[in-house]
């Protein structure tokens, strides 16, 4: 059985080495360790992981630890691309959070980002994850409806972009209803393409 | 005028705008050599640069970007000329680096901000125009079967 994430930094924390030798094991036969649990990631472990998808230089490991971790690992993710947000960069974190949420409970932990997360570029980033998902549901779209009401234009921006890559119709009237009101021109144009799209 | 075109996050960091926002879109990450961007001489060369784009991340959407002229970046260090590694190969030759220290990426950057520069879009629908009117066989075979697929989600 795996510890909740929670728990297993705290694990960690006691057990001070235990994350080290977990590491050297993982590193010397990965696969060997497939069926146990490998949620023992300290946030460092999980920054390096974070960092490594993002360059583009991931291993297998790297991306399972990530999607493994979950809400952790959606952290880490946030926290390294929002150091350098560079569209780039924003596009990898973003592929790889969308990836995260194929996860159980990640989906909810990116969406709960996307909603709470003090810092705009990472609310933004989780947004762009949403709308990078491979199907979309219901809850997605609300998520991504509601960010039309966020008050920094970034996430506004997004989540109209992530609309428009989603493709529910469903969120047309979300839609209209945000250019009703929207005061900024760039975002608006933006929002007019959106519907424009998914009127057909 | 040559111009030099940067892709960045969103239009809201640059039309705000967020000087924090604008810096990290300029940052370079640990073991990197330089921040990546792309010389056009004409509207055609920025279109195609722009489409390749999304052959890159093969997901069809609009693309972001700033362009400022080559002629001020020169002035803040060198513009190296590398090879590019876009699906496209005939926009290859275009790609250029910009091999500065930090303080010179944002000694750039600030003078962007300053001279009002201002970041634009691409829509979605005219990045498909652009690449669907480009001859196939100029895309490497992973992205003229994207393309011939309609541009497909992965």
């Amino acid at each position: 059985m795996t510890p909740p994430p929670a728990l297993a930094v705290e694990m960690v924390a006691d057990e001070g080495t235990a994350t080290s030798e977990f590491e050297r094991q993982l590193h010397a036969d990965p696969f060997q360790l497939r069926e146990q649990s490998y949620s023992v990631y300290t946030e460092e472990v999980l920054r390096r992981a974070a960092d490594a998808v993002i360059l583009q230089t991931e291993t297998e490991l790297d991306r399972r630890r990530l999607r493994d971790a979950g809400p952790l690992g959606v952290r880490a993710l946030l926290d390294e691309a929002g150091r350098t947000p560079r569209e780039e960069v924003l596009h990898l974190g973003a592929e790889a959070l969308a990836k995260v949420c194929e996860t159980s409970g990640g989906l909810d932990s990116v969406a709960s980002e996307a909603m709470t997360h003090p810092n705009p570029v990472k609310r933004a980033l989780a947004i762009r994850a949403l709308g990078y998902l491979p199907e979309h549901g219901p809850a997605q779209v609300l998520v991504l409806q509601r960010a039309l009401e966020d008050a920094h234009p970034e996430v506004r921006e997004t989540a109209a972009n992530a609309l428009s890559e989603v493709g529910d119709a469903a969120a047309l009237p979300s839609l209209r209803a945000a250019l009703a009101r929207e005061k900024t021109e760039y975002i608006a144009d933006i929002l007019r393409e959106t519907i424009e799209e998914l009127e057909g | 005028m040559a111009l030099l075109v940067r892709f960045v996050g969103s239009l809201a960091a640059w039309n705000e705008p967020n000087r924090e926002r604008v810096l990290g879109n300029f940052a370079l990450r640990e073991g990197e050599s330089g921040l990546s961007v792309w010389h056009t001489s004409s509207d055609r060369e920025r279109e195609l640069v722009l489409g390749a784009r999304c052959l890159h991340k093969r997901r069809l959407e609009a693309v972001t970007y700033i362009q400022f002229a080559e002629e001020v970046a020169r002035t803040y260090g060198p513009i190296t000329i590398t090879p590019g590694d876009s699906p496209l190969g005939i926009i290859n030759s275009l790609h250029r680096e910009l091999r500065w220290s930090g303080e010179q990426l944002v000694a750039l950057a600030d003078a962007l901000l300053t001279s009002g520069v201002k970041a634009a879009r691409m829509q979605k629908g005219a990045v498909k125009k652009v690449l669907e009117e480009i001859d196939a066989e100029d895309f490497t075979a992973p992205a003229r079967a994207w393309v011939l697929g309609g541009f497909q989600r992965s």
